[in-house]
């Protein structure tokens, strides 16, 4: 006998996953458009190439299918009648379409398939099956596939489309970034790829369909106003995220556009926007869900600058899914509002500043200018600076003398030095001075003269902390 | 013979009883290793079931715990100055492992359930059995790992003095089949895992019947 | 403001106002603990004592005439004799406790759906603020407004005397926003009575709840009852009703309630007897369609009604018949919709999960549900959720 609410509203689960496609569709368009439509195009592709990322997708979700069906057939000794109404209620198709927008370009089908499997049986049949899973399925596929083929897929290209491989390849945005442990100006880790613009649009290297922010956005909008995803997500997290590269950045003396260029790298949208807030491995209550997009954005940014991973997102939404019911105990207590909020909030703050500490002490601690460096005497006359520095040679302290007009070094005199004249000799004979001079934007790859190496080093030394000092070398 | 049978099987160590899983999960990177171990806590766990079930008249309630360890700890570090003399290489691969046989959860458990109460041969006949149920599914938990992740099964490296030259078989090769997740640490607990829960599901079905 | 935009529905049921005040029989429920006073086969008028009830009211006789009553029976029965009683207006001035001693007597409850008794509600000493709730915030019901329609000036009137003989110094009457015939009414009808405020309330479920409305109006919160912040808040046909025992010494023996619903042949509202069969009453008005659910009270916190026993009680409101739903349950995703839109913050869905452990519904507080059933209307997976958490609470309460 029905006991409950005599009206209902149109809204089912059904609707909502049809919603979730529907914003997904224009990512998958754009999949094919920038890994396999452009390229062939422009002739860097075949026409299997140019299929590649649908056939992908079609792998993927049709291993998916599968899955489901030998778990329900095999495991639970189902008949093929019931297996089609279990079907039609547990939405297979998924952990087999969010794992086709996330791997990298180059991953064989195989691997595909494999991908799909794990993702779909142990990432949420074996759980229980729709609605009873712990971890975000795609991403436990994703993250089996990376784990164990990793390498394998580096091997094959990577990340690189037929395109990109030709014309960019040398490493992901984030790559990039981690190589110059993630600070670095403008032209070191945004121009090589673009503008910002083309950061938002999604036109440069990553996986399959999670550079477009663009996209993302756009399906965020819509999700939100459909109501079916959990809007405070994505908001607290890319927030966060916005918010520590920001004061990364500035401890770091760059702009604004450092935290943009963080936010719209490394799928940081996607897994905002589609990943973390999949309704059954996130939290119910409001605070549990701030508290996790909060969480999540220290944790997406600690993996990015103090571990090896260059992206934090994936492993960060899956750590962060063993927290859930934690989260949710915290949002689900009632009354003593401000204690419940306090602990949480306050462990946040402390992470991030040490988060924030951590990686510009580490950053401080590369620029330490050398001990044995002084300068005495400093002049700016119009366009020209006039440094008198001494440097720690060999026998005592050398005196130089330095001109700089605007960013480079015009002349270097040696005023005084204690050096043993055989070897400071040799040093003059063959023109070092010359060679720094000349190859200054290089320095570091100057070599020392062997045979007189502390000398030869002490001057080139002296060049780098004076370049150093005036902020030309990093 | 049927204790035996019951020991490898029924009650098998790790797979039912679940005891002594660190040591597995650790060791088991070579088939090599993995049997070798089962052999060294086979030798112990036979040779302190005896002891014990010996020695059970005079040792004190109060004192069975650290008299049982006092057993089976001198036990061990006569296998390891036997193996660090005799086979430096063994004794090099099993590391910190060797040593915490006498914590292994089997020696102990198996004292005080078995050696403390039962007759001297059942100690013994008992020791056997889950020695062999060890020995039997840390040699398929090595083989297995070492298979999937390197596609080779060592039968002879560290134990290469006996022999006298390395016996490695490789048996799979190719694009994707070594992977190195199955010999990490990660990949033991998968392995584990899955064993455990194919073996489940077959105890399942036997107890509907 | 928490809540769910529900669609109103209520123009079904204003087409016309129908009478049914004669009954054949009536039928009064005697709980095991009332005490009867009245014998069987006596003769009784209108309004006479049949005895008392546990919480203090007393039962009394909705019509004449001759009842039959057994020891240790459920029903009173009372077979109508078709003798009619005239009230006339008085204008007696009353202090406190004779009010008091008369709303008693009346045997006036909470007729808005609670049937709390009403002088236990007024008897308190510091009573500052009366709030009077005409929001009737289920779709379908229009008891309340067509009892407003037709007792606006009265009503005021009874407001303003409650005001003078309780010492309240302030009243506002909480309507729904977006109700202009109502609002004109009441706002030309209070400029003669200056302490008594109409203010609009937004246009949710369930606005109606005592809490919603302390939070909106008054801005204010309280534990357990609006007493503490010296507020009272009374349904506005209850208030009517104590307006007819102040001015015409009449109890409560009659109401109006909503017979509607998209399965009802004809949608009216109907002036009934307490204790008349709700069977009658829906034959009396052509009665309901093939495969509908009758339900007692609003569509979402009212009940299906048995159609063999169920009477009119003073604090039903409506009877609605509407289509029969077979939505099949699935299973929950945490989509997090039921904990949102809850009234009491407290969160269904995981109140559902740990149904059975006493330790995490201690934390989770099932008891400060109110049984709106939003998160069941709201499930997108059609779980029932209310009842979920309804079990629950009574779990809570074993312990």
């Amino acid at each position: 006998m029905n006991t409950g609410p005599f009206i209902k509203q149109n809204n089912t689960t059904g609707k909502m996953m049809k919603n979730l496609f529907l914003a997904l569709l224009p990512l998958l368009i754009f999949t094919f458009y920038k890994n396999g439509l452009l390229p062939f195009i422009k002739g860097y592709a075949t026409f299997y190439g140019m299929m590649y990322p649908l056939l992908l997708l079609l792998v993927g979700i049709i291993t998916s299918y599968f899955s489901e069906y030998f778990y329900f057939r095999v495991l639970k000794h189902q008949t093929k009648v019931e297996i089609k109404e279990e079907l039609r209620h547990s939405f297979p198709i998924f952990p087999g379409l969010f794992l086709s927008l996330i791997v990298p370009y180059n991953t064989p089908l195989l691997l595909m398939v494999f991908a799909s499997f794990i993702a779909t049986f142990f990432g949420k049949m074996l759980y229980g099956g729709f609605g009873h899973n712990l971890f975000n399925p795609a991403l436990i596929g994703c993250f089996f596939l990376l784990t164990m083929y990793g390498g394998y897929i580096a091997k094959m290209g990577g990340y690189f489309n037929t395109l990109e491989m030709d014309t960019v390849s040398f490493a992901t945005p984030l790559s990039n970034a981690q190589g110059v442990d993630g600070i670095g100006s403008y032209a070191t880790l945004v121009a090589p790829y673009g503008t910002l613009w083309d950061f938002f649009l999604g036109t440069i290297p990553g996986a399959l369909g999670e550079t477009s922010a663009l996209l993302c956005l756009c399906a965020f909008f819509f999700l939100s106003f459909k109501r079916v995803i959990k809007w405070k997500i994505p908001a607290f997290y890319i927030g966060t995220v916005f918010l520590l590269t920001l004061c990364i950045g500035k401890a770091n003396g760059m702009g604004l556009w450092y935290p943009c260029f963080q936010v719209l790298s490394g799928g940081l949208f996607f897994g905002a926007i589609f990943m973390a807030t999949d309704p059954v491995t996130s939290p119910i209550t409001s605070i549990g869900q701030v508290l996790y997009a909060i969480f999540l954005g220290i944790s997406t940014v600690t993996c990015r600058y103090l571990t090896p991973l260059p992206e934090g997102v994936l492993t960060s939404i899956l750590t962060l899914n063993l927290f859930v019911p934690i989260l949710d105990k915290i949002g689900s207590m009632q009354g003593i509002a401000i204690k419940k909020v306090a602990v949480p909030l306050l462990a946040c703050l402390f992470c991030s500043f040490l988060l924030i500490q951590n990686v510009c002490l580490k950053y401080a601690k590369k620029d330490a200018t050398d001990s044995n460096f002084q300068i005495i005497d400093k002049k700016t006359m119009g366009k020209e600076t006039t440094y008198v520095v001494t440097q720690k040679g060999n026998g005592g302290l050398i005196k130089i003398e330095f001109v700089l007009e605007g960013q480079k070094i015009k002349t270097m005199k040696v005023l005084e030095e204690h050096e043993t004249d055989a070897y400071f000799q040799m040093v003059m004979d063959a023109a070092y001075i010359d060679t720094l001079l000349q190859n200054q934007e290089k320095i570091e790859e100057v070599d020392t003269i062997s045979g007189a190496t502390i000398s030869s080093k002490a001057l080139k030394k002296s060049i780098m902390n004076v370049l150093k000092e005036e902020g030309i070398l990093r | 013979m049927r204790k035996i049978k019951d020991g490898m099987i029924k009650e098998n160590p790790l797979t039912v009883l679940m005891l002594g899983l660190c040591s597995t999960m650790a060791i088991s990177t070579t088939f090599e290793k993995s049997f070798l171990l089962g052999v060294a806590v086979l030798l112990v766990l036979v040779l302190s079931n005896t002891i014990i079930s010996l020695s059970k008249k005079w040792i004190g309630k109060s004192v069975t715990t650290p008299s049982l360890i006092l057993i089976i700890g001198t036990l061990v570090t006569i296998l390891e100055l036997l193996l660090s003399t005799f086979l430096k290489p063994l004794y090099d691969a099993f590391g910190i492992y060797l040593s915490l046989i006498v914590v292994n959860c089997i020696l102990l458990g198996r004292g005080l359930q078995v050696a403390m109460k039962e007759s001297v041969r059942n100690s013994f006949v008992d020791g056997l059995g889950i020695g062999l149920g060890y020995l039997a599914s840390i040699s398929f938990f090595g083989f297995f790992r070492e298979i999937l992740g390197n596609g080779t099964i060592t039968l002879v490296d560290a134990t290469e003095k006996i022999f006298g030259q390395k016996i490695v078989v490789t048996l799979l090769q190719g694009d994707y089949l070594p992977n190195a997740l199955f010999i990490s640490p990660a990949g033991a607990f998968l392995t584990a895992g899955i064993l455990l829960g194919i073996l489940g599901m077959r105890r399942k079905k036997h107890e509907t019947h | 403001m928490i809540g769910v935009s529900l669609k109103k529905k209520k123009e079904i049921s204003l087409k016309k106002v129908e009478y049914y005040l004669d009954p054949s029989y009536v039928y009064l429920p005697i709980a095991g603990e009332d005490i009867v006073s009245i014998t069987d086969k006596s003769v009784v008028k209108e309004g006479t004592l049949l005895g008392r009830k546990k919480n203090g009211l007393p039962i009394l006789s909705p019509i004449s005439g001759v009842v039959t009553w057994r020891q240790d029976e459920e029903i009173l029965q009372i077979e109508n004799n078709h003798e009619k009683k005239e009230y006339k207006e008085k204008n007696t001035s009353y202090t406190k406790e004779e009010f008091l001693s008369l709303i008693k007597e009346a045997g006036i409850c909470g007729m808005g759906g609670a049937g709390f008794p009403t002088y236990l509600k007024y008897q308190n000493a510091k009573i500052h603020t009366l709030i009077v709730n005409a929001v009737e915030c289920e779709p379908y019901i229009t008891a309340d407004f067509a009892c407003i329609m037709e007792n606006a000036l009265f009503i005021i009137k009874t407001i303003a005397s409650l005001m003078d003989i309780l010492e309240i110094k302030e009243s506002f009457i909480a309507i729904k926003a977006k109700e202009p015939l109502l609002k004109e009414k009441l706002i030309t009808l209070t400029s003669t009575y200056p302490k008594v405020k109409v203010v609009e309330v937004p246009n949710l479920y369930p606005m109606g709840w005592e809490k919603s409305l302390v939070r909106y109006i008054k801005h204010t919160d309280y534990k357990k009852l609006p007493i503490e912040k010296g507020i009272v808040v009374s349904n506005i046909s209850t208030i009517h009703a104590m307006g007819e025992a102040l001015y015409k010494e009449k109890p409560l023996l009659e109401r109006i309630v909503t017979f509607s619903g998209e399965k009802m042949k004809n949608p009216c509202n109907v002036h009934v007897k307490i204790g008349t069969k709700i069977k009658e009453i829906l034959d009396y008005v052509e009665g309901v369609e093939e495969n509908s659910d009758i339900i007692m009270g609003g569509p979402m916190m009212g009940k299906i009604v048995d159609l063999d026993h169920d009477v009119i009680l003073p604090s039903t409101t409506s009877i609605l018949a509407l289509p029969k739903q077979n939505d099949q349950e699935e299973a929950c995703i945490k989509c997090g919709k039921c904990t949102e839109n809850c009234p009491s913050k407290i969160a269904p869905a995981l109140i559902r999960e740990n149904k059975n452990n006493p330790s995490a519904l201690k934390r989770l507080n099932p008891n400060a549900c109110i049984e709106c059933g939003i998160c069941s209307y709201i499930c997108p997976s059609k779980i029932k959720v209310r009842d979920a958490v309804m079990e629950a609470k009574k779990e809570r309460r074993k312990q």
